[in-house]
């Protein structure tokens, strides 16, 4: 994973990436070791890194909101996120078909309200990260919001003889 | 712990276990202090102290990634004591520009140690707010879960300079955010 290491020396001394790596223990090569034991200025670096290492470990140790944060970073998204890409496709479908024949307009209210309860139930039972279930809960209400919307421009629109339907 | 008090120090589990690899780097630092050869005896002692007051300060309560920075400063204070020693001895040595920037921060506090406990936490929440993804994913792998760079970087799909490039920016932002609400 190392083995050129370009990444660790420019311009004769050692970079910010190489000095934080060894003052985390993940750069032990021989080379950029040397390097900070001939090098004052690199040797200062290092230890003012590993201060900060620690200093930042200490601060997230005392954070346990951190941690939270970490939980709600690294799990898994992106099946989800298919999942309700898939059921916000689905609910469009009765909505676009209920444009075409507003008759059945209460029928796709029901149709999506059931779709829409379903899910987040569903949802909300397999995710833990908060971000994600209240951006389910804003498109689910702001695509209920538009279908009741839209069934008042037709009620409207069907009361006024003058404008076509 | 207490039976590593009873035996030799490079006799140590610690020394010649987990710490053994990171013992040049602990030698390097101290040799550069002290400005000597990294063979030279004194940094071999100063090795071994920095060894010996490792495992009495029982520093193993810290996560494994965070064992080196720890050794690291550690080393920074023994190599101190042995200039200051070795300046009262010879009480002729002018202080140098090299050995005053080793000086521990205890008498000189940084921008964390300023801060009480809450308010500091809040400031590096939003500065790891503030981090692009990549760089704060990096820093919580390292730091909450204890994930190595090789794992971090097995786990992005990236190399390991590129983890080490994440991190090294994302705390050097934290520390820039901190001194600057600080000093506001
Ligand atoms: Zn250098």
């Amino acid at each position: 994973m190392i083995a050129t290491d370009d990444w660790a020396f420019f311009d004769r001394h050692l970079t910010d990436a190489a000095i934080t790596a060894i003052a985390d223990g993940a750069l032990l090569r021989a080379d950029a070791i040397d390097h900070i034991a001939e090098c004052q200025r690199c040797a200062t670096r290092l230890v003012a890194s590993a201060d900060l290492s620690i200093d930042t470990q200490v601060a997230f140790a005392e954070a346990p909101a951190l941690a939270h944060e970490h939980a709600r970073s690294l799990s898994p998204e992106t099946p989800w996120a298919l999942a309700f890409l898939g059921l916000c496709a689905a609910a469009l479908v009765p909505v676009v078909s209920g444009l075409l024949n507003p008759a059945s307009t209460l029928r796709i209210i029901r149709l999506v309200s059931r779709i829409g309860i379903v899910g987040i139930k569903q949802m909300a039972a397999h995710l833990d990260a908060p971000s994600q279930l209240s951006s389910l809960l804003l498109v689910f209400s702001t695509l209920a919001l538009a279908i009741v919307g839209w069934r008042i421009a037709s009620i409207a629109s069907a009361s006024n003889p003058g404008e076509v339907q | 712990m207490t039976s590593s008090h009873r035996m030799p120090v490079a006799e140590s589990p610690e020394v010649k276990g987990e710490w053994a690899s990171v013992e040049p780097v602990i030698a390097a630092v101290i040799a550069s202090i002290l400005r000597r050869s990294k063979r030279d005896a004194d940094v071999r002692d100063g090795v071994q102290e920095t060894f010996r007051r490792a495992i009495e300060g029982g520093g193993r309560v810290l996560p494994n990634s965070s064992q080196t920075a720890w050794l690291i400063g550690i080393a920074r204070h023994v190599a101190v004591d042995m200039l200051r020693a070795q300046k009262r001895h010879l009480r002729s040595i002018d202080d140098d520009a090299a050995s005053i920037s080793f000086e521990p921060t205890t008498s000189e506090p940084n921008a964390f140690d300023r801060l009480d406990t809450a308010e500091r936490t809040r400031m590096i929440q939003r500065a790891l707010e503030q981090l692009p993804e990549v760089q704060r994913r990096a820093l919580i792998a390292f730091h909450v879960d204890g994930l190595r760079y090789e794992a971090i970087a097995r786990e992005c799909g990236v190399s390991m300079g590129t983890v080490a490039t994440w991190i090294a920016r994302g705390r050097k932002f934290i520390a820039e955010t901190l001194s600057t609400e600080e000093g506001l």
